[in-house]
């Protein structure tokens, strides 16, 4: 998976699969994540390609601290695979998704 | 010899920290040629405390006492008329046995060629001729503390594997017992077939079935998110849970929102279970299920049809309080085919890169004979999606065959002859969505 980080405007957008071996990428984003200016972060899944349970529990993991930190916490544009997992098992019932 | 070791300063002198007493025991082998050699470091190690020491005056005596001795040390003259250190060495390390062992060579060279032959030779190190005490001392217990260590290392790997071993067996035991379920299977005029591998020793995903009455059974398979040990051990809890709720058995909605309740309560922030209830109504011709986030299955209902891809949304077990999950009905008249799967299955990564993914086994399913035993649809199945019996898995996989087919005595034997090549003609049609 790759990351890249727009602090000022509090963005990150990943692209690539996101599955258990980004565990320490991940681990680095939520860092960036809150380093990141702003009440809102914003998750741009528009460029992941695939996601696999262990990523969806990543993702969890993101809203938790989120949560914890009062910020709020916007995934935007899943698409493909990524969006039948969401649908499948109704993340976007847990996240603010945005298309 | 004790006159050597009474001439010893104290050992406080010679090693200036304190080390684990264990190594005092530790047993040295000192082969050497010249006897005073030999009484002069019998008699510095003496000194500080080592007590477990044989002597050899030569190279052929060395190997002959290692076998019996079985040395912590070896402590070896660079040259002996007999067989040189080195040779000696070689030798030492062809064993097996003796290939982790230090070796400590005495040498009065300083060719660097020669150096480099003694270490490529399997020396653990060197001392230089003149032997200084404090040197000797330290490079002693420097070489037995590393051996230690890595025997401790070795015999905790051995205990964890054992373990897990263990571990492995008892979890393997959560699931149905292959005899009962066959009996069962067949008394209610089923076909039943599985595929259970965890990517390491110990993996997440559990499936089971639940006896409801004469005329239905449940069959569940969840998928706990990551594997290893953590993965493995919430099936134990999940597989309590659910036979405790015996009464549920027969509702998979219910069912699923009580286990999810109580999951959310036991699993931290980030780790889930997807998980897939089915309920065969045999006796109504009739599939009831819920879905907590689980893949698909595959559903061929009766002879000759294409296989349909059954999906249930909800969102997976031990995320949020109050998730609501429901009901699914579809037909499972006599002939039909269910083939439940965990993610192990759609996604794992073939050799050339592609996952087979939840269309690609309807399509794989679609094209395979009709009337084949479950057991040859599951590895038809698993082949098509790259999944081997020798290749290394990326995930827990599970994999459920289940058909009505009605046979014949003669029908199921014949089936069931073992080289009958799984059967594969060419893909007919796309899945559709049920």
């Amino acid at each position: 998976m790759q990351i890249t980080v727009d602090r000022d405007a509090g963005r990150i957008a990943v692209a690539g699969e996101f599955t258990f071996n980004d565990h320490s990428q991940f681990k680095q984003m939520i860092i960036e994540l809150f380093e990141a200016k702003g009440s809102t972060i914003t998750i741009d899944l528009s460029k992941l390609e695939f996601i696999d349970s262990a990523g969806l529990g990543m993702l969890l993991l993101a809203r938790d601290e989120a949560r914890k930190n009062d910020r709020q916490l916007i995934l935007k544009r899943p698409g493909g695979q990524v969006k039948r997992m969401f649908c499948v098992t109704k993340f976007n019932t847990l996240f603010t998704v945005e298309e | 010899m004790t006159a050597v070791a009474a001439s010893n300063e104290p050992r406080e002198a010679v090693v200036g920290k304190p080390r684990h007493d264990s190594i005092e025991n530790a047993r040295i082998l000192i082969a050497d040629d010249d006897p005073l050699s030999r009484r002069l470091l019998a008699g510095i190690l003496r000194a500080e405390n080592f007590r477990n020491l044989r002597l050899a005056e030569g190279g052929v005596s060395a190997m002959e006492q290692l076998k019996e001795f079985r040395p912590d040390l070896l402590l070896l003259d660079m040259q002996m008329p007999d067989m040189s250190g080195l040779e000696v060495c070689r030798k030492v390390r062809a064993d097996s046995e003796l290939a982790d062992m230090p070796i400590l060579m005495q040498t009065a060279t300083v060719d660097r060629k020669k150096m480099g032959e003694l270490f490529s030779g399997g020396a653990s190190d060197f001392l230089s001729k003149p032997i200084n005490p404090s040197e000797l001392i330290a490079r002693v217990v420097i070489h037995l503390e590393r051996w230690n260590s890595l025997r401790e290392l070795r015999a905790y790997r051995e205990r964890i594997s054992r373990e897990l071993e263990a571990a492995r067996r008892m979890q393997f035991e959560l699931l149905p017992p292959p005899g009962a379920l066959q009996l069962f299977a067949e008394s209610a005029g089923l076909r039943i077939a599985s595929y259970n591998r965890s990517s390491s020793e110990l993996g997440g995903d559990l499936w089971g079935m639940l006896p409801i009455d004469a005329g239905s059974l449940g069959i569940f398979l969840a998928d706990f998110a990551g594997h290893g040990v953590n993965a493995a051990l919430n099936t134990f809890r999940l597989h309590a849970l659910i036979h405790e709720y015996r009464s549920l058995h027969d509702d998979p909605a219910e069912l699923t929102s009580v286990l999810n309740e109580r999951l959310v309560r036991l699993l931290p922030p980030g780790q889930f279970a997807t998980f897939m209830y089915v309920v065969i109504d045999h006796a109504d011709g009739e599939l009831r299920f819920a879905s907590a986030g689980a893949p698909p299955f595959l559903l061929v209902p009766g002879s000759g049809g294409r296989a349909l891809l059954c999906e249930a949304s909800g969102v997976p077990l031990g995320i949020e309080r109050g998730s609501r999950y429901y009901l699914q009905q579809h037909a499972f008249p006599k002939d039909s085919l269910l083939f439940l799967y965990s993610d192990g299955l759609s996604e794992f990564v073939d050799d050339s890169g592609n996952r087979i993914g939840d269309s690609g086994l309807a399509k794989a399913l679609s094209s395979c004979n009709l009337g084949l035993d479950p057991h040859v649809v599951i590895d038809c199945l698993c082949a098509e999606a790259g999944i081997t019996e020798n290749v290394a898995l990326q995930d827990d996989t599970t994999v459920i065959c289940i058909d009505r087919r009605v046979l014949t005595r003669a029908e199921s034997y014949q089936d069931r002859s073992p080289g009958q090549p799984p059967a594969r003609s060419s893909m007919v049609g796309a899945d559709q969505e049920c």
